[in-house]
């Protein structure tokens, strides 16, 4: 069976979700509220992947070029990349808050 | 399963045209430049072997005389070092990221590979030689009935191989450039075009400026050769229509007898005489006094000459007679 992806925009109106009701699987404790999703859980799979990769490397990019078998201007370039989407997501919360 | 191996058929197509269109996704920094620069040394010597020069960023020639081989690979140096600097400046002045040095000079290095095949092309035997000829026939108007020869098919070939490697190379290089220094959109285009027309303008100059040692290119009077070489330089000179360097080789009296247009006008008359030139034939040496005589039968379409050629001490040349061949 696939993996479940975690949706993170609204598939009505594009906005960002939040996270509503906490399940505990053990003794199904619920608890309700209204959580942000954090930063990182924001992202897609693959860059999620690709930060716990890094964490793992010591932040080495050059660990992780040869990880991913790939040039290190291209690592460094994807990490540039991440760095922008997380700069959006949160310009994004920021909105949403005010 | 049947998804699964057009996606493994997917994946591996995306790869081979990243190695075609895009290797700088695989290869960069340390690695490209080694690769690279070991190619624009091949290149060079193979250049030096078939008389052709790469002497700009984007030039590509063939000449009627041998440039020392230092400056066959001399002449990809310098472009590929020119273009990264100018690139690495736009880079550093527009990217928001760290550009590395060796990443910008590595990939660049890289993205000149393509040339690598007009260095294998130009050493396919006889291609030179009929590209030369239907070039010179096109050119002095001579030879329409061999628009349709072999020598079209070379001709055509070669100029392909050329125009698409060329096309291929600045596209690798503009992908070198965004790879390196992460920018993308119109902003990456127009610094690459700039960066890429004064590279060529600085690139053309820096080269032409290369000192040349004697017996090359523009200084071919001096008598570092032996006198039959020398009298074989000037037919091939005349044969590529090179009248000026061919009056560089006279000497004072044969200067003023025969200046540029003069023999510009002989040579020309030749040739709507016998049909375009075909090639040389047998070498005979001799003396008479002080002077070197040698005669070299010119191959015409429609019949040959024997050309005599006179050489003083110094190696200049103080004479120079068309007479019919002794051997047809």
């Amino acid at each position: 069976m696939s993996q479940k992806i975690l949706p993170t925009i609204c598939p009505s109106c594009k906005g960002l979700l939040k996270v509503k009701r906490l399940t505990c699987t053990s003794c199904e404790t619920s608890v309700e509220g209204l959580y942000d999703l954090p930063v990182l859980a924001q992202l897609s799979g693959e860059d999620q992947d690709f930060i716990l990769k890094l964490i793992k490397a010591s932040g080495s990019l050059k660990e992780m070029a040869s990880l991913y078998g790939i040039s290190y201007p291209t690592v460094r370039n994807r990490l540039d990349s991440l760095i922008e989407k997380i700069e959006l997501i949160k310009n994004q919360i920021k909105k949403q808050e005010n | 399963m049947i998804a699964a191996f057009i996606e493994s058929d997917v994946k591996k197509n995306r790869t081979i045209s990243q190695w075609i269109f895009n290797p700088f996704y695989y290869v960069a920094g340390m690695k490209a430049m080694a690769i690279g620069v070991v190619i624009i040394m091949i290149t060079g010597c193979f250049a030096f072997l078939k008389n052709c020069r790469f002497d700009a960023l984007l030039n590509f020639y063939i000449r009627p005389l041998k440039s020392p081989l230092w400056i066959c690979i001399s002449e990809g140096l310098i472009s590929w070092l020119l273009l990264s600097i100018l690139l690495l400046i736009a880079g550093k002045i527009i990217s928001k990221s760290r550009v590395r040095i060796i990443d910008v000079f590595g990939t660049q290095a890289l993205a000149r590979f393509p040339y690598l095949f007009i260095a294998l092309a130009i050493m396919i035997p006889g291609i030179i030689p009929a590209f030369i000829r239907f070039n010179n026939n096109i050119l002095s108007g001579q030879g329409a009935s061999h628009l349709f020869s072999p020598d079209l098919i070379a001709f055509a070939s070669l100029l392909i191989i050329i125009l698409a490697t060329l096309i291929w190379m600045v596209a690798l290089m503009y992908r070198a450039f965004v790879v390196s220094c992460n920018i993308a959109g119109r902003k990456a285009v127009i610094a690459f075009i700039i960066c890429l027309i004064i590279g060529q303008i600085i690139s053309t100059i820096v080269i032409y400026h290369l000192p040349r040692p004697v017996g090359t290119q523009t200084t071919v009077t001096a008598r570092t050769l032996d006198p039959a070489s020398q009298a074989n330089k000037l037919i091939t000179l005349l044969s590529w229509g090179e009248y000026k360097t061919a009056v560089n080789m006279f000497d004072e009296t044969m200067k003023k007898a025969v200046p540029e247009e003069k023999l510009k006008e002989v040579w020309q008359s030749i040739l709507t005489q016998c049909g375009p030139y075909k090639g040389q034939g047998a070498v005979r040496k001799g003396k008479i006094l002080n002077y070197d005589v040698i005669y070299i039968t010119c191959r015409f379409e429609k019949n040959s000459l024997d050309s005599r050629i006179s050489l003083d001490s110094n190696g200049k040349i103080a004479g120079l007679y068309f007479l019919p061949a002794a051997d047809k």
